[in-house]
């Protein structure tokens, strides 16, 4: 009798998923709906979906990025989470050891999609067997350059670490202010200084964890570091300056080569002409081949009110339309793998050197110790400001580094 | 010598109280105290049940840890820094403000040409927003391209550009400006009324005895604004200790290296960039504590000596 | 001697024309390259030496900006938020302020020490809680939970400043009132506030400022478009790749001229009011 009455009420549940999937209303918030890499692949994919889910609608809510992480956390902080969220490595890996987020797995198999046909970085968004996130996009890093700049100066684009030095001082012109290289030298959002130096330290060979353990003055890592406070010191990179205006910087032909992911291709293209017609790009002329990643997840997050129909949703994303549509609209590695048409890459010989990084690359958080990722992020900036901005020596920086890490995982043993 | 007050005096409101009129005052009290009971009380007192329990995510509160998270950041190795620039940062804006607007309030006694306009024009920076302000001063004190380092090398003030946001102190100083900037035209305000409330006579007396223009400003114009001086160095002491945020944060968040980084901004990162909302709220307790006892013994200090020199 | 004597007093007025130029030049001179850097176009924004003619008068940036963002209405929500938590916190605080003032009573020192401990906890912490119960009632993602947000916040100023003011009154005036059999409600509103007058204004223009000038809790509070105030549109220039910098100073300018105008407008009142609050202490 107890079976009976399980077995039916089960069926009754079943029926009324059906139901409760045509009524949804699926809110996500997102600094990406007005951005213009990103917001006609996330409005294509938002039309597919309706077309194919009629009575569910995705409800796009426009945040500002400077305010979207904080509003994000004080959303599910508060209980008031919305139904989908945007997860970078280290945040994803703290929401997951949180548990913060929802499983995938049915939602996966149900759209038929195994989770080795998408990225490496995947496995960050994995624990205990289960899956939780799907990459979006896969930004990894490769070396932007102006060939203008490089012509002018009767130079070729550099293929090693002494020809990547001598590039930048060669193109560095006071009078013109212009510069060689452009990188983060403004004390500031920790995120920011760690993200545009793991490109130069990962080159290297370099990492502040490795197999979680702190690594911070390996040989590698230091090489990197001096590398980067010869940048600064010498005045080789724009001073004081934030990320978003050097950025600009760049796309006015002011500087002469920038390690960032291939978005910032369409940057430039909508910025200005000139610089983009003689944009190139190749892999970081650095001692390893080792490419940083920034993966950006999509996750459901636990108390989400439409889960099924955001998980329906997520799965619409992985469709070989919207994957292209990343590459071509986005500009950017989408989350499957083999997505790339080759035309694309054929109008875009930029591109290729970010094919190549995207399926090598390592993700930037602090290896096996992601979900510390910003507490250890905030460590390693500040002494990375020390470094740059209060003469802290290279080796110095490795081994107080390498003390201040031992010391904070020593309080995360308990 | 006393001060010269602005004529009120208290007298005990009817020697002759009812029942009933002993609970007028709370008649006028109950309205207001109930809304900052709902909207303010209330989540203050739920921030320090937070700072009781473990960090979480998500809404509930974690465990109960009793004092854990104030002994964590009591013996951190960020909070001592953190601390020392807090009170610097308070002392140096509380400084400047006070020395700044007495001396904007002074020139506005002087007869000169625009008089009515020029105390106008002090106020303006009162007016323009933080974020808006922040913005501007950022971009003048760009190490590249800032006007401010352009004048400095041009006119031969500086050998070379200077770190006004890139270096410590340098950047603790440069925000302190900029806090500075923002707050003084209150000092300005506040003095004004003070120095108008002296009267005349007791600088036409400090006269007469011979006295020269600056020990006229020591034993007539300091006594008068004493209450003045009072509160402003109350109230921009509680303001810049537990409420300057807006203006690092935009500038440097904290850098270089956590030179700027006071416990507001720590609290926020704890909260929001390292997901630890009852570390958060223990710093935010933290500085409600030291406020309270600092603004009780100055109390203490400043009204004792009152009551010792009649 | 009386020639020491004149140079002494030329050199005071040197000086003292000497400081009040540098501070003049110093208070104006933000405002002055905030406009001027907003009227600055593209390469001009990264002119070195820099400019101190703007690069062109075409106004780009401000054109950008009203074409491409709503300004006009995140200006209309800040004025809303600004204008109903004042409203609110006036309404709210000067019974509770008057109270504070007049009276004697054992809880006055306490209760008046509890209104300055509101403003010695960071809001930042303050932040969450209000948050989660602003979930609870429905309010989030509202301008009206944004004011109730601000009325939070300004409720212990309003009282704070406005109970100055009431000290600085005499009493006698009021006293003669109550002699005559007037009750405490009319003389209140009869009697004190007609004086009270400046003082009003200038604690209800600072409350305001503070409304316009609110970022942490409007960030939090509110996601769509159509609610953003002012603060959070200006943070909206700050891009994930590139800052526009003419535009968004072009709309900082444009955000900040309401509050001065106001401000230049009824500074008489303000300064007066503010004064007669300090005196008291």
């Amino acid at each position: 009798m107890k079976r009976n009455v399980a077995r039916s009420l089960s069926f009754a549940v079943l029926l009324c998923m059906p139901t409760v999937l045509l009524a949804a209303d699926i809110l996500w918030p997102s600094f990406m709906w007005t951005e213009a890499n990103n917001a006609p692949v996330l409005m294509l994919l938002k039309e597919k979906f309706e077309q194919d889910n009629p009575g569910n609608t995705v409800k796009n809510v426009t945040v500002p990025i400077a305010v979207f992480w904080d509003k994000q956390f004080a959303d599910v902080a508060s209980g008031n989470a919305a139904d989908i969220a945007t997860l970078y490595d280290p945040d994803l890996r703290a929401y997951i050891e949180a548990d913060m987020l929802e499983p995938l797995d049915n939602y996966l198999a149900a759209a038929g999609i195994s989770v080795d046909k998408l990225v490496p970085t995947e496995r960050l968004a994995q624990k205990g067997g289960k899956t939780y996130a799907i990459p979006y996009t896969l930004n990894a890093r490769a070396l932007f350059y102006n060939g203008k700049l490089f012509r002018e100066a009767g130079l070729q684009p550099p293929t090693n670490v002494d020809e990547f030095m001598a590039a930048v001082r060669k193109l560095r012109k006071p009078e013109a202010q212009q510069f060689g290289y452009a990188t983060i030298s403004k004390p500031g959002a920790a995120n920011l200084v760690y993200i545009e130096i793991m490109p130069i330290v990962m080159g290297f060979g370099g990492g502040f964890f490795k197999d979680g353990k702190p690594s911070a003055n390996t040989p590698e890592t230091t090489a990197a570091l001096k590398f980067i406070k010869t940048l600064y010191d010498e005045q080789l990179i724009p001073r004081g300056m934030d990320t978003t205006t050097y950025r600009q910087l760049f796309v006015q032909g002011k500087v002469g080569m920038y390690a960032t992911g291939s978005f910032f291709a369409g940057v430039v293209a909508s910025g200005d002409k000139d610089t983009y017609a003689n944009l190139g790009a190749r892999p970081l002329p650095l001692p390893t081949d080792r490419a940083m990643s920034l993966t950006a997840f999509f996750a459901i997050p636990k108390g989400a009110k439409n889960k099924d129909a955001a998980g329906k949703l997520l799965m619409r994303l992985l469709n070989e339309d919207i994957q292209a549509s990343i590459v071509i609209t986005g500009k950017t590695y989408p989350g499957r793998i083999g997505m790339v048409p080759a035309s694309f890459v054929q109008e875009n010989p930029w591109f290729k050197a970010f094919e190549q990084a995207s399926l090598t690359a390592r993700s930037y958080a602090p290896e096996g110790v992601e979900q510390y990722g910003n507490e250890i992020v905030k460590i390693v900036a500040e002494h990375v400001e020390a470094m740059l901005f209060t003469g802290v020596s290279a080796a110095d920086t490795g081994n107080n580094l390498q003390k201040a890490l031992t010391a904070f995982m020593a309080t995360k043993k308990k | 010598m006393g001060t010269a007050r602005a004529g009120a005096r208290r007298l005990p409101l009817g020697l002759n109280w009812t029942r009933r009129q002993a609970l007028v005052p709370y008649a006028f009290l109950l309205p207001s105290f109930v809304a900052l009971a709902v909207v303010f009380f209330y989540p203050m007192l739920r921030a320090v049940v937070l700072s009781f329990h473990a960090n979480t995510l998500g809404a509930g509160l974690g465990q109960f840890v009793g004092l854990s998270q104030y002994t964590g950041v009591l013996t951190s190795p960020y909070f001592p820094r953190v601390l020392a620039t807090s009170i610097l940062w308070t002392v140096g804006n509380v400084v400047v403000v006070l020395a700044i607007g007495m001396i904007t309030a002074l020139m506005r006694g002087r007869r000169f040409p625009a008089r009515s306009v020029v105390p106008a024009l002090f106020i303006l920076p009162w007016a323009i927003p933080y974020v808006a302000a922040a913005l501007i001063w950022g971009w003048i004190f760009d190490y590249e391209f800032g006007v401010l380092n352009y004048l400095a090398v041009a006119t031969g003030m500086a050998a070379h550009k200077l770190n006004f946001l890139l270096g410590c102190p340098d950047a603790l100083i440069s925000l302190t400006g900029v806090s500075v900037w923002k707050l003084f035209p209150l000092g300005t305000v506040m003095f004004l009324a003070g120095l108008q409330t002296i009267p005349a006579e007791y600088y036409e007396a400090a006269k007469v005895d011979g006295a020269i223009a600056l020990q006229a400003f020591r034993y007539v114009t300091l006594p008068g604004v004493r209450n003045v001086t009072i509160m402003l160095t109350l109230l921009i002491t509680i303001w810049t200790f537990g409420r300057t945020f807006t203006i690092i944060f935009l500038l440097t968040e904290g850098g270089p290296a956590g030179c700027t980084e006071n416990i507001v901004i720590r609290s926020y990162l704890e909260a929001f960039k390292f997901f630890h909302i009852g570390t958060a709220s223990a710093l935010g307790v933290i500085v409600l504590a030291i406020s309270l006892v600092f603004s009780l013994a100055y109390l203490a200090y400043v009204y004792r000596s009152d009551r010792r020199h009649g | 001697m009386a020639e020491f004597r004149k140079l002494k007093r030329w050199l005071w007025k040197a000086a003292f024309y000497a400081s009040m130029l540098f501070l003049l030049v110093a208070v104006a001179f933000p405002f002055y390259w905030m406009v001027k850097t907003s009227m600055d176009t593209g390469s001009g924004l990264f002119a070195y030496p820099p400019r101190f003619v703007p690069s062109s008068f075409a106004l780009e940036g401000y054109k950008a900006v009203m074409r491409e963002t709503p300004i006009g209405l995140w200006l209309w929500n800040s004025f809303v938020v600004a204008t109903g938590s004042t409203l609110l916190a006036l309404a709210a605080g000067i019974s509770g302020a008057y109270g504070l003032s007049r009276f004697r009573y054992r809880a006055k020192k306490p209760l008046a020490l509890v209104i300055l401990t509101t403003q010695m906890m960071p809001p930042l912490v303050l932040i969450i809680p209000l948050y989660t119960i602003f979930i609870g009632l429905g309010l989030t993602d509202t301008l009206f939970g944004l004011i109730l947000g601000n009325f939070a916040f300004a409720l212990p100023v309003v009282m704070w400043m406005m109970k100055s003011i009431f000290d600085s009154i005499p009493i006698e005036i009021e006293e003669a009132a109550r002699v005559d059999g007037a009750s405490w409600p009319y003389i209140l509103v009869r009697i004190t506030m007609p004086i009270a007058l400046p003082g009003l204004v200038a604690t209800g223009i600072f409350t305001f400022l503070n409304g316009w000038d609110e970022f942490m809790f409007a960030r939090t509070i509110v996601s769509s478009a159509d609610k953003w105030v002012g603060t959070v549109g200006l943070a909206s220039f700050i891009g994930v790749y590139v800052t526009a910098w003419d535009q968004i100073l072009a709309a900082a300018t444009i955000f900040t001229l309401p509050p001065v105008i106001l401000f230049l407008l009824v500074q008489k009142y303000f300064i007066a009011g503010l004064g007669a609050g300090a005196v008291k202490g």
